[in-house]
């Protein structure tokens, strides 16, 4: 009898006192998709401003029955005297518990990035919910207007990051830094962080007018502080000289006419940066292998001879090298920061000499000579071997 | 006797990778590479050669008083007052760790996952529901771990092969960039963990073939400094060392990155499965060596009438202890290697010594 009273409690006890004294229902939580984080207009204050899903807007469907559609987001903003307290302020008005879980990238404002974005990676990095995976982006302008924009092709701008970040392969002209990444070049000595940036623009497609998300170049970081941009071309330099595999377009002039324009397709490609000591002085050599197909020829000459594809490889090379140096002469000339990690090249190699130059490396990588060789190799021409001419 | 079961090397061997693998697993990264940088793996090897010589000493002892544990054949070996004096070392130390463990285990619940949940829940339901299974002696402790482990490795194993994806092994270099001191620093810390090995010295009277102990802990060992050394070069690969020191939680980090095609991400849970079973274990094996060890250095006939009080010392420790989560880490980081050293490799080593020096026991 003790026993069934006692097997009796453990039953009821359980469960009723089971550990859901905490829960959030799903129809209480707003669902964050985007983070934006801006300068506030009241000195030494930031503004926070979020993306919230309304997903019984998400779904698809016609309106009927006389229901009133509203939009699928609704964006909010705060301000407070650090990030987390604009961030709590937000419960001040928003009826619903936020929840941070699915956001897909934090926003950053130029102005604030300009200040320094350390306190943003601090904000993001120390809480629990989000995670190491979402990208950072910084935007020309502000944060807000972006977060408001109205996507011409998704129901959310959030939607439209995702997917513009799943195609970045394309064209290669822009480059988005993970939280990881960002953390990384922060705290290690022989790079300075990159990242995407983001704009609106307006785009004429339609008949009205509307602004839209674009991905445009990247920002440069001296330490924590946004210093200047890289136009699309030099970001695909830059990220050969990262080392990261670039694929995209590249159009030269044709070899035959000199006039028309041949399209390029780089399929693959691949960095290798050796430092070198030559008579105790560093350089760099910096080794750039592509390979590519035609994609379209402009002109109507015969490409498909082996010296004139020789010829093409040569113009692709030098198309290429046309960004490297350009990515190149922006970072050592104008804005004097090692965004490549060249820095921790050298430490891999010369671990030695690298303890010795490795604090007075930001005054050191200006004047570091590099040397560049590119190969690059045109292994097909589409599905016709011929041009649009008669015999 | 006091304890009267029996288990087998296959189950201590899964006992002793689950207790030390445990929280090693989780705290050892970080602190590791913040002595050794880019060479923690390195500190990791050689740890695990440190833990090989406990292994050495215990079982060596173990062969001379088989039946005993160290509590008792330190009496016989260094005298009543002397030996008593070890015995309660011992019972100290596994009652410190114990409450370390404890301690961590809340620790990281609340920091990664309950934050509104109060200390006092997770350590009063652990070490009461330990409580409960150590009443059932050392073969349902053994038999408890043959449902995790299988599990628990499975886990691991998963969890290596979907971080590799975004690892960039050239983090690793250079190799000893400041020489090998620092990895020689760092070494000391994780050999504090694999010299945990020392709980042999309190089962080997229990395996039911006892030649068998020192193949099984070195095997232990050689496992565990495995998962250690994928450890310290998985989170230097993925986050750079500077990044990995700087994290409270690494390889938990590391379970948080993973993303495969969009659609396999937000695994945390997993690593709960694996961080809640393998504690379990490892609070509940310290736990029983406790109460065993008390109850042997006080000549009792049983150690369960004394399991709730160790329970109320342990829960009580574990809050007073630290203050902080940095008290707690700079504790593991700074004190613990030399002092848990000192006790699992020093004190065996110099029984070992007198006992030879005395012609005592079998050989």
């Amino acid at each position: 009898m003790k026993k069934r009273i006692a097997v009796f409690l453990i039953l009821v006890l359980s469960l009723t006192n089971s550990g859901c004294w905490n829960r959030v229902e799903i129809e209480d939580l707003a669902v964050v998709l985007l983070i934006g984080l801006d300068k506030a207009k009241e000195e030494g204050k930031v503004r926070i401003t979020v993306q919230l899903a309304r997903p019984e807007e998400m779904v698809g469907g016609t309106a009927e029955g006389g229901r009133v559609t509203k939009k699928a987001v609704w964006v909010t903003a705060s301000t407070g005297d650090s990030i987390c307290d604009a961030q709590q302020n937000l419960a001040m008005h928003v009826s619903r518990e936020l929840f941070w879980a699915h956001t897909r990238a934090i926003i950053i404002g130029e102005e604030l990035a300009r200040e320094g974005i350390a306190p943003v990676i601090d904000f993001v990095d120390r809480r629990r919910d989000l995670r190491r995976r979402m990208g950072i982006v910084v935007v020309r302008g502000e944060a807000r207007e972006l977060l408001e924009a109205e996507p011409g092709l998704e129901k959310t701008s959030g939607q439209v990051y995702s997917g513009l970040l799943v195609r970045l392969f394309r064209h290669s002209k822009a480059a988005v830094s993970d939280l990881r990444d960002i953390y990384e070049m922060l705290t290690s000595r022989g790079i300075h962080p990159t990242t995407s940036s983001i704009e609106l623009v307006e785009l004429k497609d339609e008949k009205n007018t509307k602004k839209q998300p674009k991905l445009t170049g990247t920002a440069v970081f001296r330490d924590d502080k946004l210093i200047g941009w890289l136009d699309e071309a030099e970001t695909r330099g830059f990220l050969f000289l990262k080392g990261k595999k670039v694929t995209g377009i590249f159009t030269v002039k044709c070899p035959v006419c000199e006039e028309k324009n041949v399209s390029i397709m780089s399929t693959r490609s691949s960095t290798s940066i050796k430092p070198q000591l030559v008579d105790g002085e560093l350089t760099l050599a910096v080794q750039i292998k592509a390979e590519g197909d035609v994609l379209e020829q402009m002109c109507r000459d015969d490409l498909s001879r082996p010296e004139i594809i020789g010829a093409l490889n040569q113009r692709f090379a030098q198309a290429i090298k046309a960004e490297v140096i350009a990515a190149l002469n922006k970072a050592q000339r104008n804005y004097q920061v090692d965004i490549f990690g060249f820095g921790q090249a050298v430490n891999r190699k010369f671990p030695k000499l690298w303890q010795k130059i490795e604090y007075k490396w930001d005054e050191e990588f200006p004047e570091l000579p590099v040397k560049i060789s590119i190969e690059a190799k045109i292994r097909r021409l589409g599905m016709i071997s011929g041009p649009t001419t008669k015999p | 006797m006091i304890e009267g079961g029996k288990i087998s090397s296959r189950q201590l061997l899964w006992l002793l990778i689950t207790t030390i693998l445990s929280t090693a697993i989780l705290f050892l990264p970080s602190i590791v590479v913040a002595e050794a940088k880019q060479d923690g793996w390195l500190s990791a090897i050689f740890a695990t050669f440190v833990g090989l010589l406990v292994v050495l000493v215990v079982s060596t002892l173990g062969l001379r008083f088989p039946q005993q544990t160290i509590v008792e054949y330190s009496e016989i070996i260094l005298g009543r007052f002397l030996g008593k004096i070890v015995g309660l070392v011992f019972i100290w130390f596994f009652l410190h760790m114990s409450a370390i463990v404890v301690r961590e285990f809340a620790e990281f619940m609340v920091v990664s996952f309950m934050p509104k949940t109060p200390l006092m829940v997770f350590i009063l339901t652990f070490v009461l529901l330990s409580a409960f299974v150590l009443r059932g002696g050392i073969e349902v402790i053994a038999r408890t771990n043959e449902v995790f482990f299988p599990v628990i490795f499975f886990l691991i194993i998963i969890v290596t092969i979907l971080v590799v994806k975004d690892a960039d092994f050239t983090r690793l270099m250079p190799m000893l960039e400041r020489g090998i001191s620092p990895v020689l620093k760092g070494t000391i810390i994780p050999a504090g963990w694999q010299g945990e090995i020392v709980v042999l010295a309190f089962l080997l009277p229990y395996l039911n073939r006892i030649h068998e102990g020192r193949r099984a802990g070195s095997l232990a060992l050689l496992v565990v400094g495995f998962f250690l050394f994928l450890a310290e070069v998985l989170t230097v690969a993925v986050f750079g060392a500077e990044v990995a020191a700087r994290t409270l939680f690494p390889t938990f980090n590391l379970v948080r990155y993973i993303s495969i095609a969009g659609f396999l991400e937000h695994l945390d849970p997993f690593f709960m499965i694996f961080w809640i079973g393998s504690v379990f274990i490892k609070i509940t094996l310290f736990y029983y060596i406790t109460c065993l060890a008390i109850a042997q250095w006080l000549n009792l006939r049983d150690y369960k009438p004394i399991t709730l009080p160790v329970a109320t010392i342990i829960s009580a420790l574990s809050v007073l202890l630290f203050d902080n989560i940095t008290e707690l880490v700079n504790f593991i980081a700074k004190v613990w290697g030399p002092y848990a050293l000192s006790i699992q490799l020093g004190i065996p080593a110099l029984l070992l010594v007198v006992a030879m020096l005395r012609r005592q026991g079998k050989r």
